[in-house]
């Protein structure tokens, strides 16, 4: 009997335990219920404060790189000192021991300790033995955040045509600035969860690094083409004792820019320290007047027109030429000379003779054909646009000075790109120095092909001016040192008077030297154009932009393994069949 | 006697319908015991299991967490190790060392014999 009951006592506990527990579930269920459905905007908002962390990533820029993939500027990764006020105990103790290491005054780190605020930035970008020593002292409240600093590998190198970036980062110069859009990504905030101890926890897709990145840009310039530019440029601003002085090597059959060098030079890495003026690349963003070096368009636009041949004779006066109410000079008297001649001699008065029976608006269009008077739309910023006055707005003097570069002028690049057109047989082919644009998985986002803008003479008048040009640099020309042992070249010299601002007159003693051309003359693969400015020694184009001239294409010619079209050139198989040295030195003469 | 009998027996049979009905109701309660211990058994079987997998996954997600920061790290070095390898290729250093540490020069054009093949 009193079993049964016990029986049936336990049955009714286990049914009051299970109805407890139907109870109990219910009430979790409803709670579950209540904190999933009716306060879940209002809980997770509160959640998401507890346990994420929005931190604002900063773009990594991306990577600029030469032609053959060196980089040229890098984006390398730094630290940054912040403070969390509230949590620092001793806080002058503490600006003091920072200050030592940080050389700063200790009051600037004391009155950012004493700022009512949750962050405060000490200082960023901060070398890292800095960093680790700060580190050390184990001080709390203060932390350290990665940040990206540019830095330029080559120094100097190339360092106008690159520019370089605050400290924000934001591109400040150059291809920095013009492409700054390209290389600086995106800034993302990046969601970090923590559990209850505040470690990190693994958030997939949280590792956004690939995303940030800025896209990277490829150029046409070879760094040991530029390197070469710039060193030559800077020995001859040197030797000159020259106030500047700009080089470009371009590819005239494709408008590529090989290297573009502007003296003096700067170090980006420390652009502060350096004086704003040689932050500009001068190549691009100012004009001079070309002087002689501007013949060499008159000459092509005349044979274009079939107003003169290379062998017609022009009367050059002796010297001395008046043209309305002004004379016109050479800088040796000639009489009779041929057209060539005109050029190889640089002969003002021939020139502006030849000029005449162009016509000056005829030769206003074909300079403009050249490309001068607009910009190259190399895509830079304050880019020059060049100054072409229109025939009927100027003087008849000064219609006949533009025929030997003056009263007009012209940027370098524009310059260089004119005499690549002359190089490759009359194409303008667009000046260009960006090949390409990726993205940093490598994925091609844009890319630069050469392209023709127009044909600005006949193959034949550019064949015939290149012959011409040969003989500038033959002896007696004006250009003789701008010849090279190995290879044949053609150019032309410049020496031009610069405006004296204070006198409003030209100078006598301030002046352009310059040199255009290209090489091998026959086959050019490359042109050169070298400008110095200011030289006081030396004091024209063929005697310091000339010999500047030759050693850059002589060494670039060579560095690009272009064959030697002056040296003779030996059998390689005798050569190699040959025993001994004094057998292959008989075989090679 | 018999009255007492038959009672007896009455109840002796009464008794065993209840024992035979009691015996019903044990093997079924017993049932449904077994049921709700293996519910409950199986109940606290999953339990164990979810938690034992969001166990799991956190400590996985620790070591994911470890292996970015790694590889992140490594990832720096490379960088470090790239751009050091930039500025030790710069033209200038490497033209410096060529001429004054290995005693190099560039060569002059009487010094050069072209090979055609």
């Amino acid at each position: 009997m009193v079993k049964l009951k016990n029986r049936s006592e336990t049955i009714n506990n286990i049914r009051v335990i299970g109805l407890l527990f139907i109870v109990f579930f219910f009430i979790i269920g409803f709670r579950g219920y209540s904190l999933q459905v009716l306060s879940a905007d209002k809980l997770s908002k509160i959640i998401k404060k507890q346990t994420e962390r929005n931190i604002e990533l900063l773009p990594k820029r991306g990577t600029i790189y030469d032609r053959n993939g060196s980089e040229l500027s890098v984006s390398i990764d730094v630290e940054s000192l912040f403070a969390r006020p509230h949590l620092i105990e001793n806080k002058g103790l503490a600006a003091i021991k920072i200050s030592r290491i940080l050389g700063v005054s200790h009051k600037t780190i004391l009155k950012k300790f004493k700022k009512n605020k949750g962050f405060v930035w000490i200082k960023r970008q901060i070398p890292p033995e800095d960093a680790s020593k700060i580190k050390k002292l184990g001080i709390k409240g203060l932390d350290f955040t990665d940040e990206s600093q540019r830095f330029y590998p080559n120094k100097e190198l190339a360092a106008q045509m690159l520019g370089f970036v605050g400290d924000d980062p934001r591109g400040l110069e150059g291809i920095e600035y013009e492409y700054d859009s390209v290389l600086k990504g995106k800034s993302k905030f990046l969601a970090i969860n923590r559990d209850a101890l505040g470690r990190q926890l693994f958030v997939d897709g949280a590792n956004t690094s690939e995303e940030v990145q800025g896209n990277d840009i490829t150029l046409t310039i070879d760094k040991n083409i530029q390197y070469i530019a710039e060193k030559e440029l800077q020995a001859a601003i040197s030797l000159s004792k020259a106030k500047n002085g700009i080089a470009i090597v371009m590819e005239p059959a494709t408008g590529k820019v090989l290297a573009m060098a502007v003296a003096p030079l700067f170090n980006p890495n420390q652009y502060k320290k350096y004086e704003r003026k040689t932050w500009r690349n001068r190549a691009i963003t100012d004009e001079f007047e070309p002087g002689s070096t501007f013949k060499t368009f008159l000459m092509a636009s005349a044979l274009e027109e079939n107003i003169i041949k290379p062998k017609d004779i022009f009367f050059c006066e002796n010297g001395s030429y008046r043209v309305a109410n002004r004379v016109i000079h050479d800088t040796h008297p000639h009489g009779w000379l041929n057209a060539t001649k005109i050029l190889k001699y640089s002969s003002n008065i021939g020139v502006s003779k030849i000029a005449r029976h162009l016509g000056s608006e005829l030769f206003y269009q074909h300079i403009r054909k050249f490309g001068f008077g607009e910009e190259t739309g190399v895509a830079f910023p304050s880019e020059a646009n060049g100054s072409i006055p229109r025939p009927y707005h100027i003087p008849e003097h000064t219609r006949s000075a533009m025929a030997f570069g003056q009263g007009i002028s012209v940027s370098p690049l524009q310059l260089a790109a004119a005499y690549s057109s002359i190089a490759n047989g009359g194409l303008y082919m667009k000046p260009y120095f960006i090949e390409k644009i990726s993205h940093p998985n490598g994925m091609v986002i844009q890319e630069t092909t050469p392209q023709v803008l127009r044909r600005v003479v006949s193959e034949r008048t550019a064949r015939t001016v290149r012959n011409m040009l040969k003989t500038v640099v033959s002896k007696g020309g004006t250009g003789e040192k701008a010849k090279t042992a190995s290879y044949h070249v053609a150019g032309k010299t410049g020496t031009s008077q610069k405006i004296d601002k204070e006198l409003n007159t030209y100078s006598s003693e301030k002046l352009i030297a310059s040199f255009a051309g290209f090489a091998p003359a026959d086959d050019p693969a490359i042109t050169v154009l070298v400008i110095i400015d200011e030289p006081e020694k030396m004091m024209s184009g063929g005697a310091i932009a000339a010999p500047t001239f030759s050693r850059i294409i002589s060494q670039t010619l060579n560095y690009l393994h272009i064959t030697p079209d002056k040296q003779p050139q030996y059998n390689y198989e005798k050569w190699r069949e040959a025993n001994n040295t004094a057998q292959r030195k008989n075989i090679c003469g | 006697m018999l009255s007492n009998a038959a009672t007896s027996g009455k109840f002796i049979h009464t008794n065993f319908l209840a024992r035979q009905k009691v015996k019903g109701d044990d093997k079924k309660d017993r049932k449904t015991s077994f049921k709700m211990i293996t519910m409950g058994v199986i109940f606290m079987i999953s339990c164990f299991m979810f938690v034992s997998t969001r166990i799991c996954v956190l400590n996985t997600g620790y070591k994911i967490s470890e292996a970015v920061k790694t590889q992140e790290k490594f990832l720096q070095e490379n960088r470090k190790l790239k751009i050091e390898r930039a500025s030790l290729a710069s033209p200038s250093r490497i033209e410096k060392i060529a001429k004054n540490k290995l005693g190099m020069i560039t060569p002059k054009n009487n010094q050069v014999v072209i090979l055609k093949w």
